[in-house]
């Protein structure tokens, strides 16, 4: 992306941008950095936890929906198509480019939108006849537009945008830099419709935003943290030969990563990691993701330091560069994993601990069918199937999810979920598993587990 | 070595005209032309040599803290050199009583050594040249000692010590076969199998032994003209019997080059199969495929871990062990079948610590650990499962799934119970019905089994069922849809299945249309062994049908290695073994028929085969095998001894002299060639020259019995009364029910005065 540069002081949606200080907002308190004073105007807090609140965007975004002045639906659509030209006037919006396709434009205008759709809506309705305005409601909370924008009918925030807390410590800012320039899927593209958009940053603004979210602006050359085994060049071929054979053997790494050009993608790719994420927080987010990234979606998987910095040091050396997924996954709808979405799974509800854990494997009805089987080498098991699921015991059930695929002699593709999971939360799987197979366990070894 | 039989068929394939091992069968319309098998794939060239090895000291710098953990492991203090930090017997002068005399352990100076002193014979003097044990083992630890021989063997001494029952003891096995005795004043030295020594360290296959595993780098090589040399790098388990050679590794790390050529192969990350191979190269029981192996190698190459129950049973219909057995009895577990259970999973490798399966140190062999970090289930609430309080000894895992169990050949003298690796669900009646011990009965002694039945049934119910192929060999059944099991993952179980099928399967029976579907299918079983067995039993029974051969055939182009290939000849091999020794001359000579066709013209087979031939009375096809034997293989002493033989009864006595002479001149301590030499001698009427003889062969075989005998029938020739009596004393102590010995001994006696 060109480089921008910082055009006089406008008004669009209300956010008032400075000449040579655009964050410099009057209604900022005064003890906030400049720093905080762009992230509160850019809205960044509406959707990530750990930044300042977006008081500053919300203060200049409109009110929409019931009660607030009335759009025509012909307006958003277009506008949402190209905010700048759209309103020259007002440029540069500081309305992100969401880069929507025209359906979710069509929708979040019939959702938005008032009176008669003009002839350009008309036209795309015809074009896109199931954007209708539920769709755009959906829409409209999991692009978190309520982050800045007060709508009366807007649906609670899904909570997919991570958390940025701490994010100096993991995060390359060289990598932010660049990310915030050119937005990109970290994770699987479309959970539910999110997405980062585009903020349009000048090269001052990536400075800054870059600088307030990693403590340095990413233009630079970065020192690389130590990691036991690793080193920037690479790492031995033989260790790299040992870590392939764990990951083939005995981890799960591959269920959720993409990792060599092969795996799952629940997580965002390993390819390339060095240049996204700083050696230390990987080799950390291995030995214990819950304490290197606090409500991490990762469960630990229980492993012997040694393996521990092998698997690091061979992550670290993977070539980059680091690439999202695919910021298309046609006709699916990928349930959230992380940030809220963790907490919301702390109770022992089965089918929701299903949906949430399983499916993304096994399927949301288990029929092993899960949007991301596809992308592993051994098809997750069908729950549905009671031929499958009746010889098991209850007993066997519990320890695969509590010790992984591997100590049920199965792939260790499936993870291991006993040191994320509560005992009860896997009894309710377990429970949940008799419900999708409408099978019981074997007679004999419902009587106290004999043998 | 056991069962490297061959087959002298050679001769009859000769004759026959039809050796290529091909052949034709008669299907109706005439004769069918059978598919040739392949010609055997060269053997692999050998992975390494003993100099490719660098000992543990060379791994200490740079592997600080995996070499001081081996240094105070049992593997880093399994034997060496006797120095009193390492000898767990008491060497105080205590002399060890026997009927026939005393034996005193002693030091002396740095010499450790055992006296003898037995009745009528002269004072005997066995250093101690090296230990083996430490005697570190819970269920009972013992501590051997072996000596260095005149003919370059180093041989176990008889005398143990069991370190658990503070108590001198022999194995019997070979004389009283009661097992492992306690020394009492009323037994005999030579109710003591090993007396005189005969059992070497080290792979020596004149003797019949394996005891590699009780050292590292155990080498026996064959000296022409001299015997033997044995060699070591230590009598400890050292980093390289695991790691393979460090050679390569130590040049590249001083070459600095590691992260390009590690030199070895990694441990890390092996599956449960390639892990587990690593320690049954030691901890299983095996059958000799090919000798040479060094660690590093391709076990299966080298070692066939099913084939000890080809003709034996070692294991019970439920795989536990049954007579003597090491670890290999993993491979019946359940975590092994259907779960990731290597060795490591519970055994840390370096300090022989202990370990959950993510290899967090664990206290004990006895903690619950072990087994929790799969079975997270039973966690929760122990108790539920084991109705036992939970801090008790019967909600401890191993109490009920992994009890000591004394090994049954051992007998009760002396203390030595391994926990059982099948891992079992204790079902006390029948544990008890299958021949051992109830894991209940072992706390609950004065409880009887049914009342023990009874505690189970009402806490457990109804328990897992056993699997398929273990019912199959519980039921007695000799049936095929009993023993035989395609499509299971039993390997073991199948294996001891498809042996009691071959068992009970003469050669020349039909073999129904059932059996033959299953070793078909048995016969693509994923287990080398199984398949292995599978293909031998269709070859044994089957193997001039067309359809068969070709399935044969097709197995043999696959097997690129020759792993399946050594695995056949050695089940043919057994098959005509024991119909020879039966006295089944035809399908002995079928067994080594069959094997030849695999591999053509082998010594071994061909030896086997002149030796049927010679029992049958059939001389002129002995000779002409024997002799083809040793132009395959001309150095081989018992060869030449088996050549003589045949010789010998053929009335060529001066070939036979040239047989055996070639023999003593590879190795001049073979003293079965020395005896028979001197029968030449004897019926020559050369009675100083037998006397030469048989003298030399009781020196290099003192513990044979009828060299002795032989030689005071020389010395009576010759009048020397006195020089006879000793071993008249000899030939009955080793052959007590030779009653030729008994009466020179009541003569001599009476003639030279008891």
């Amino acid at each position: 992306m060109p480089a921008r540069t910082v055009v006089p002081a406008l008004f669009l949606l209300g956010l008032p941008v400075a000449l040579g200080a655009p964050w410099a907002l009057a209604s900022e308190p005064p003890d906030a950095g400049p720093d905080d004073a762009l992230l509160s105007a850019l809205g960044c807090g509406g959707c990530h936890e750990g930044l300042p609140a977006p008081d500053a965007a919300r203060a200049a975004a409109p009110a929409l929906g019931p009660g607030a002045p009335p759009l025509s639906g012909d307006f958003v659509f277009e506008y949402l198509g190209d905010p700048v030209s759209r309103r020259p006037e007002v440029a540069p919006s500081r309305m992100p480019d969401f880069q929507l396709s025209e359906g979710e434009r069509v929708a979040l205008a019939r959702f938005l939108g008032e009176g008669n759709p003009g002839p350009a809506l008309s036209a795309a309705v015809g074009r896109n006849p199931g954007s209708d305005a539920g769709v755009g409601r959906a829409l409209f909370g999991a692009l978190g537009c309520a982050g800045c924008h007060t709508h009366a009918d807007a649906p609670e925030p899904p909570g997919t945008a991570p958390s940025l807390a701490g994010a100096a410590d993991r995060l390359r800012p060289r990598w932010v830099r660049g990310w915030l320039d050119e937005p990109g899927p970290v994770r699987p593209a479309h959970l539910g419709g999110a997405r980062m958009p585009d903020f349009r940053l000048t090269e001052a603004e990536l400075d800054v935003v870059t600088s307030a979210l990693t403590g340095a602006d990413g233009r630079g050359g970065e020192a690389d943290p130590a990691v036991p085994g690793w080193m920037s060049d690479g790492v031995p071929e033989v260790r790299a030969a040992r870590a392939e054979r764990l990951l083939e053997t005995r981890y799960a790494c591959r269920g959720c990563h993409v990792v060599a050009g092969r795996g799952g993608a629940v997580g965002p790719p390993l390819d390339g990691v060095a240049e996204r994420l700083l050696p230390d927080f990987v080799a950390r987010m291995i030995a214990d993701p819950a304490a290197a990234r606090p409500g991490s979606a990762m469960p630990r998987q229980p492993m012997p330091p040694r393996e521990a910095e092998i698997l690091a040091a061979y992550l670290l050396s993977l070539d980059g560069p680091w690439r999202g997924p695919s910021s298309e996954t046609p006709g699916r709808v990928i349930p959230s994993l992380g940030g809220r979405a963790v907490a919301t799974t702390s109770a022992a509800d089965g089918s929701v601990l299903y949906a949430t854990w399983c499916a993304a494997c096994h399927g949301p009805g288990g029929g092993g069918d899960g949007w991301n089987a596809d992308a592993l080498t051994v098809p997750p098991t069908v729950h549905s199937d009671p031929a499958v699921l009746s010889p098991r015991p209850d007993d066997v059930l519990y320890d695969g999810i509590h010790g992984g695929g591997w100590v049920l002699g199965r792939s260790p593709l499936m993870p291991a979920f006993g040191e994320f999971l509560t005992p009860e939360q896997i009894d309710a799987l377990v429970a949940q598993l008799r419900t999708l197979c409408e099978c019981e366990a074997p007679a004999w070894s419902r009587d106290g587990g004999g043998g | 070595m056991r069962r490297l039989a061959g087959a002298g068929l050679a001769v009859v394939l000769v004759l026959a005209g039809c050796g290529d091992g091909g052949g034709s069968a008669d299907q109706g319309g005439g004769p069918v032309a059978l598919a040739a098998f392949p010609s055997a794939p060269s053997p692999p060239p050998p992975a390494a040599s003993p100099d490719d090895f660098v000992g543990a000291s060379a791994c200490a710098d740079c592997h600080a803290d995996q070499y001081a953990a081996w240094s105070r492991s049992t593997h880093g203090r399994a034997g060496g050199a006797p120095s009193p930090d390492l000898l767990r017997a008491p060497f105080d002068g205590t002399p060890i009583v026997f009927a026939d005399g005393v034996v005193i352990p002693e030091r002396r100076g740095a010499e450790t050594r055992f006296v003898v002193r037995q009745n009528g014979h002269d004072e005997l003097v066995y250093t101690v040249d090296g230990v083996v044990g430490g005697g570190h083992m819970i269920g009972g630890g013992t501590q051997g000692f072996v000596t260095r021989m005149a003919d370059g063997t180093v041989r176990f001494l008889p005398f143990d010590w069991s370190v658990t029952g503070a108590v001198w003891f022999c194995n019997t096995g070979s004389r009283l076969d009661e097992g492992w005795d306690p020394v009492t004043p009323e037994m005999a030295l030579a109710d003591c199998g090993d007396w005189p020594p005969v059992r070497p360290l080290g792979v020596v296959d004149r003797f019949g032994n394996c005891q590699g595993c009780h050292g590292s780098r155990i080498v026996v090589d064959d000296v022409p003209g001299e015997g033997y040399a044995t060699t070591w790098t230590t009598l400890a388990v050292d980093c390289e019997s695991c790691h393979g050679p460090g050679a390569d590794h130590v040049a590249s790390a001083d070459a600095g080059t590691l992260a390009s050529e590690l030199g070895l192969s990694p441990l890390t990350g092996l599956g449960k199969d390639a892990s587990l191979e690593t320690c049954f190269a030691c901890h299983a029981l095996k059958d000799v495929v090919r000798e040479g192996y060094l660690p590093g190698a391709p076990l299966a190459a080298y070692y066939a871990l099913k084939f000890p129950m080809l003709g034996d049973e070692p294991y019970r219909a439920d795989l536990r062990v049954r007579t003597f057995a090491y670890q290999g009895t993993h491979l019946g577990s359940q975590c092994y079948l259907d779960g990731p259970m290597d060795c490591v999973s519970c055994h840390e490798p370096h300090g022989q610590g202990y370990q959950d399966t993510n290899k967090r140190p664990l206290d004990s062999p006895f903690d619950d650990g072990q087994c929790l970090s799969c079975h997270a289930s039973k966690a929760r609430d122990v108790s539920a499962h084991t109705f036992h309080a939970p801090e008790s000894e019967g909600s401890r895992c191993v109490s009920c799934h992994m009890p000591y169990l004394q090994h049954p050949e051992v007998g009760d003298g002396v203390p030595f119970a391994r926990s059982d690796h099948t891992i079992p669900v204790p079902r006390p009646a029948l544990d008890v019905e299958a021949g051992g011990a109830s894991a209940c009965g072992l706390c609950h002694a004065d409880l009887s089994t049914t009342e023990l039945q009874a505690a189970a049934d009402a806490w457990w119910g109804e328990l897992r069922p056993q699997r398929e192929a273990i019912r199959g060999l519980r039921s007695g059944d000799a049936a095929a849809a009993a023993l035989l099991h395609p499509g299971v993952v039993d390997p073991l179980a199948q294996f001891q299945g498809l042996t009691r099928f071959l068992s009970a399967l003469p050669p020349d029976a039909p073999l129904d249309a059932a059996a033959r579907e299953r070793l078909e299918a048995l016969a693509a079983d994923p287990d080398l062994d199984v398949r292995a067995l599978a293909l031998a039993t269709l070859h044994w029974s089957a193997g001039d049908d067309p359809t068969v051969r070709r399935l044969l055939v097709q197995a043999l182009e696959a097997d690129a290695r020759g792993v399946l290939r050594d695995r056949q000849v050695l089940a043919l091999g057994f098959l005509g073994d024991r119909y020879r020794d039966a006295g089944d001359w035809t399908r002995g000579l079928a067994g080594y028929q069959k094997a030849l066709q695999l591999r053509p013209g082998d010594p071994a087979l061909l030896s086997a085969a002149g030796q049927l031939y010679t029992r049958a009375g059939d001389l002129l096809n002995a000779v002409a095998a024997h002799r083809r034997s040793v132009e395959a293989d001309g150095g081989r002493p018992m060869a030449w001894v088996n050549l003589g033989v045949a010789l010998g009864a053929s009335g060529d006595a001066a070939g036979a002299r040239a047989a055996y002479e070639r023999a003593v001149a590879l190795n001049p301590h073979e003293a079965i060639a020395w005896n028979n030499l001197g029968n030449l001698a004897l019926r020559a009427e050369d009675y100083a020259g037998a006397v030469d003889a048989y003298g030399r062969a009781v020196a290099a075989d003192p513990g044979l019995a009828q060299a002795h005998f032989n030689l005071g029938r020389a010395l009576i020739f010759l009048e020397r009364y006195a020089e006879a009596l000793p071993h008249a004393r000899r030939a009955v102590e080793f052959d007590p029910d030779h009653e030729g010995s008994r009466q020179m001994l009541r003569d001599l006696e009476g003639v030279v005065g008891g």
